[in-house]
């Protein structure tokens, strides 16, 4: 859907169930679906963000990509090599080349290692005869890019602060300089000053070094700032699909209409002005999805075939594409 | 696996507490009289029970023999410093193996999960369904009698335990991010599972086996009580009050002192794992500062 | 009745820790009118959740205050025993956190957590009678179908429905004061979206005191009339919101809503504020913000500049901004 020939990563009708058991011998009684049907493609050194609420799907995404979790069908491509079949040798290089940064920086780095130790982690394993002044001279040089002093690395995780951590954890995500970045919820558990920061870091690393971003987020603030592509997921399926711009400007779907004008702004004025797009209740479960559109029993536009008859994702205009029965005779 | 600026928060909390002080410094009197036993015995021909005084039987205590003689005519004291040192070997043998067992077992099988986890969990629940104690009475009674058989039966009795807790550990911590970092940077699952969840998954473990140091004595004890256990004329502190036993209305010391030996050591590690728990409870660590402090 | 139900008097807290004594809340004053929400806007360390836990007599066992009063209707809160406490708490000051689920013992039901509520705060014996009051509550917050929900346990709610029945438990008595910590960090955008405008509908109808406490400067926006702004401790800016949100004057309010950014326009570059938090335990002769900040003057590093209202209504605790108003 994005041009294929310099795209970075491809996801190709991505889906994951987590089966439900129960009793004793673990007889599978349900599925979660996670991840319904998602195709995307990241293009070379631009962020591509996964927006949409809790359930939406958008973690398992990002946990398929990073090979933590098996697909239950479907397809990724890296740089045009499937990755759920690689050999030993091509899952290295695609570790080499992909990395991440999580949401809480505390539970993402090791409380029992040194900063130092957590940053030179990869180097040992992907370069295991690299001298270790060279291990070290790599280190120091990439703390002081992400903006740490030296005398930090001597101290363990817990003794710096959040927005310090997560420096770290960038740290390691970029030491081996790889092509793609799992960003989840980079700046989420940080205060605002500190997600400036962090926000400005990753865009910097990402002009130096060539890095795409895969970014994972319910804000859609920082998704604006961040991001060259966003899609918006709702129960496990992406509903829009547009260049950032285009999206926040000319919001087509209901759901994301509604996720925009929910999104509450330091500006009393703007917040007074802004046409709310309410949603009635709350996501149903993703163990039994509504038949039609998933969204239609919240959807103020809601008409009868919505119901019924599941709405596809169509480029309505050039690279906007939109999963809305609303744009469906055009 | 205590981080060195864990021991010394440790220590500094150990330090204010008097009674934890106390039970500090009677497991590190208990392990340096162990070590050393055998080179400052007074009568160590005595001690290892190779003698027999026929003049001098059921002597009270005194300035000579301060815990007095037994039925042989041993010495009471260098009796009970020698037992030290079987004590020690027995808790260290027992803890240490029970570990070198139960780590393993509960990392494997809570690390890898599946069915080998469930098969090796299920091994561990069986033992564990059988009161320990029994099943090391049963254990120690079919080895036969010895320092080395009274280990193992403890040991195989007591390493479900670890599996346990160990497994528990390890099922928590292999879900957290920095584990799920370790494989994205392409780190082996048997380098993540020793630097990444070991390290983190040993603190109780920690205070667990420094609570049944004092209770491996305390059953060691028991088992050679029962006939079960260490050989005579090994100086061991339950064989020691067994021996008492039969004589106990007219010499009450050659019970009572292995009898007290037994009684403070095990104290002395109850008091070190409480003191050690404390610490490593975040919330109870801060609480604890704070009442010393105001 | 007084028309300020809740009144914070210089109000100094400290934290004994391992690392030493926390000075988490310094000398802050503010009040609250009837029927007026003023939110407590910071950042991680502003102290704004310990003086939420103040109001409510609920400081953690190592907390300490040092010196103020926390009037709730006239009674000073922090110096009643236990018995009295319990008369005011749930009574006439409630609060709402941000982890609904905590807040709920899982072994009861929603229904018998309110009734017990009403039997012991409200002395309703009569069950049918404690029922209906129940019920009220419940559909009062939006929940629909409250039989069914008087029947459910906390777990088989989802997260926006156990805060809307948490917000039916701080409200049942009837308080005039409502502690409102982050309630709404843990939802969703288009859930908080719901959440806040059921305070918002029930503070008009119910002439409650809001007291909501938010790192997020856009759900200040929607829900509150002022707005104090805390830093490390201190009250650095007060005012009504659209004075505060548009036309800041303290140098750290300015900078903290430069940080943010839109989702209405796409920025630049973000600004950020220099430097970190300071150290807490130590005190400091002059402005706390000095050493961040960019707008510096001599006597800002000596002498603590003192909340003054450069407009009726709106203060600022800058020597700048005094220096320039004369």
């Amino acid at each position: 859907m994005i041009d294929e020939m310099t795209s970075i990563l491809e996801v190709d009708n991505l889906v994951k169930y987590f089966p439900i058991r129960k009793g004793i011998l673990g007889r599978v009684v349900g599925y979660v679906r996670a991840v319904d049907g998602v195709s995307f493609s990241i293009r070379e050194n631009e962020t591509f963000s996964l927006v949409g609420e809790s359930g939406s799907g958008k973690t398992t995404i990002a946990r398929c990509v990073l090979g933590l979790l098996k697909p239950t069908s479907g397809k990724i491509f890296f740089m045009g090599k499937d990755v759920t079949r690689l050999s030993k040798e091509e899952a290295k290089w695609y570790r080499r080349n992909v990395q991440a940064v999580f949401q809480n920086p505390f539970l993402s780095l090791n409380p029992r290692m040194k900063v130092e130790d957590i940053v030179a982690e990869p180097l040992k394993v992907h370069y295991k005869d690299m001298p270790k002044e060279e291990v070290k001279k790599h280190v120091y040089e990439l703390l002081e890019k992400v903006g740490l002093t030296a005398d930090l690395a001597k101290r363990s995780p817990y003794d710096l602060s959040g927005g310090q951590a997560q420096r770290v954890a960038i740290a390691r995500a970029v030491i081996l300089k790889p092509k793609l970045i799992v960003l989840d919820e980079p700046t989420s558990a940080l205060d605002v000053s500190v997600q400036a920061q962090i926000l400005n870091l990753l865009v910097d690393l990402k002009n130096e070094l060539k890095l795409s971003y895969l970014m994972i987020s319910h804000d859609l603030s920082v998704v604006r700032y961040i991001s060259d592509w966003v899609a918006v997921m709702y129960l496990g399926k992406i509903v829009e699909l547009a260049p950032t711009e285009e999206l926040f400007e000319k919001p087509l779907h209901p759901y994301t209409q509604a996720l925009l004008s929910s999104v509450p702004e330091p500006d009393p004025y703007l917040m007074r002005k802004k046409k709310r797009i309410v949603l009635r209740g709350e996501p149903p479960s993703a163990v039994n999805p509504p038949p039609g559109c998933r969204l239609h029993p919240r959807c103020p536009y809601a008409t009868e075939v919505c119901g019924k008859i599941e709405p596809k994702l169509v480029e309505y205009e050039r690279d906007h594409w939109v999963a809305c029965h609303l744009y469906a005779r055009k | 696996m205590i981080a060195l600026e864990d021991l010394k928060t440790t220590f500094r909390l150990i330090r204010r507490n008097p009674v934890s002080l106390t039970g500090l410094v009677i497991v590190l009197a208990f392990f340096a009289v162990g070590v050393t036993a055998p080179y400052i015995l007074p009568y160590p021909e005595d001690a290892w029970g190779e003698v027999y005084h026929l003049e001098k039987r059921f002597l009270p205590p005194s300035l000579e023999h301060p815990f007095g003689t037994d039925e042989m005519g041993r010495d009471v004291f260098s009796r009970v410093l020698l037992g030290a040192r079987f004590s020690l070997i027995i808790a260290v043998g027992v803890v240490g193996l029970a570990l070198l067992i139960g780590i393993p077992v509960g990392l494997i099988a809570g690390y890898l999960g599946g069915r080998i986890g469930t098969a090796l969990m299920r091994v561990t629940d069986m033992f564990l369904a059988f009161p320990p104690l029994l099943l090391a009475i049963a254990l120690a009674a079919t080895l036969g009698r010895g320092l080395t058989n009274t280990i193992i039966a403890l040991a195989i009795s007591w390493w479900p335990w670890y599996a346990r807790l160990v497994y528990v550990q390890v099922n928590s911590i292999k879900s957290l991010p920095y584990v799920d970092a370790a494989k994205i940077v392409g780190l082996s699952p048997l380098a993540i599972m020793f630097k990444h969840v070991l390290p983190n998954a040993l603190t109780p473990v920690t205070v667990q086996a420094a609570l049944d140091m004092g209770s491996a004595i305390l059953e060691a004890a028991g088992l050679s009580f029962l006939g079960v256990g260490v050989k005579p004329p090994t100086p061991e502190w339950g064989l020691l009050v067994t021996e008492g036993w039969t004589s106990i209305n007219v010499a009450w010391w050659i019970s009572l002192f292995p009898g007290l030996a037994i009684l403070v050591t095990v104290l002395g590690f109850n008091l070190l794992a409480d003191a050690l728990r404390e610490a490593s409870d975040p919330r109870l660590r801060r609480i604890l500062l704070v009442s010393g402090r105001v | 009745m007084a028309e300020k139900p809740l009144v914070v008097e210089n109000l100094t807290i400290h934290y004994y820790t391992l690392h030493g004594i926390v000075k988490a809340v310094r000398n802050v004053s503010f009040e609250v009118h009837r029927g007026e929400s003023l939110c407590l806007v910071g950042e991680s360390g502003s102290g704004k959740s310990t003086i939420g836990l103040s109001v409510l007599g609920a400081l953690p066992s190592n907390a300490r205050v040092v010196s103020g009063r926390v009037l709730i209707e006239g009674t000073n809160i922090l110096e009643l025993d236990e018995e009295n406490l319990e008369s005011i708490r749930g009574r006439k000051v409630s609060i709402i956190f941000q982890d609904p689920a905590a807040s709920f013992n899982p072994l009861f039901t929603i229904g018998q957590v309110l009734s017990d509520i009403v039997k012991y705060k409200l002395g309703i014996d009569d069950k049918e009678e404690a029922k209906r009051v129940v019920l009220k509550a419940l559909s009062e917050v939006g929940l629909p179908d409250p039989e069914r929900i008087f029947n459910s346990y906390p777990h088989e709610l989802s997260g926006g429905m156990l805060q809307r029945a948490a917000i039916a438990v701080a409200l049942v008595t009837r308080p005039s004061v409502l502690v409102a910590d982050e309630p709404t960090t843990m939802l969703d955008v288009t859930l908080q979206a719901q959440i806040l405008d059921l305070l918002q509908s029930l503070r008009q109808k119910l002439g409650l005191s809001m007291l909501f406490i938010t790192h997020n400067l856009g759900v200040a926006a929607i829900v509150c009339d002022r707005v104090a702004v805390m830093y490390a401790g201190s009250i650095v800016e007060y005012g009504p919101t659209d004075k505060i949100l548009l036309s800041p004057k303290h140098p750290y309010t300015k900078k903290l809503i430069e940080c943010v950014p839109r989702s209405s326009i796409r920025a630049g570059r973000l600004k950020y504020i220099p430097g970190s938090l300071p150290d807490l335990r130590r005190d400091y002769p002059g402005c706390i913000f000095a050493p961040r900040c960019d707008e510096v003057l001599e006597e800002c590093t000596r002498v603590k500049p003192k909340l003054v209202e450069v407009e009726p209504g709106h203060a600022v605790a800058c020597h700048r901004v005094l220096r320039a108003k004369g």
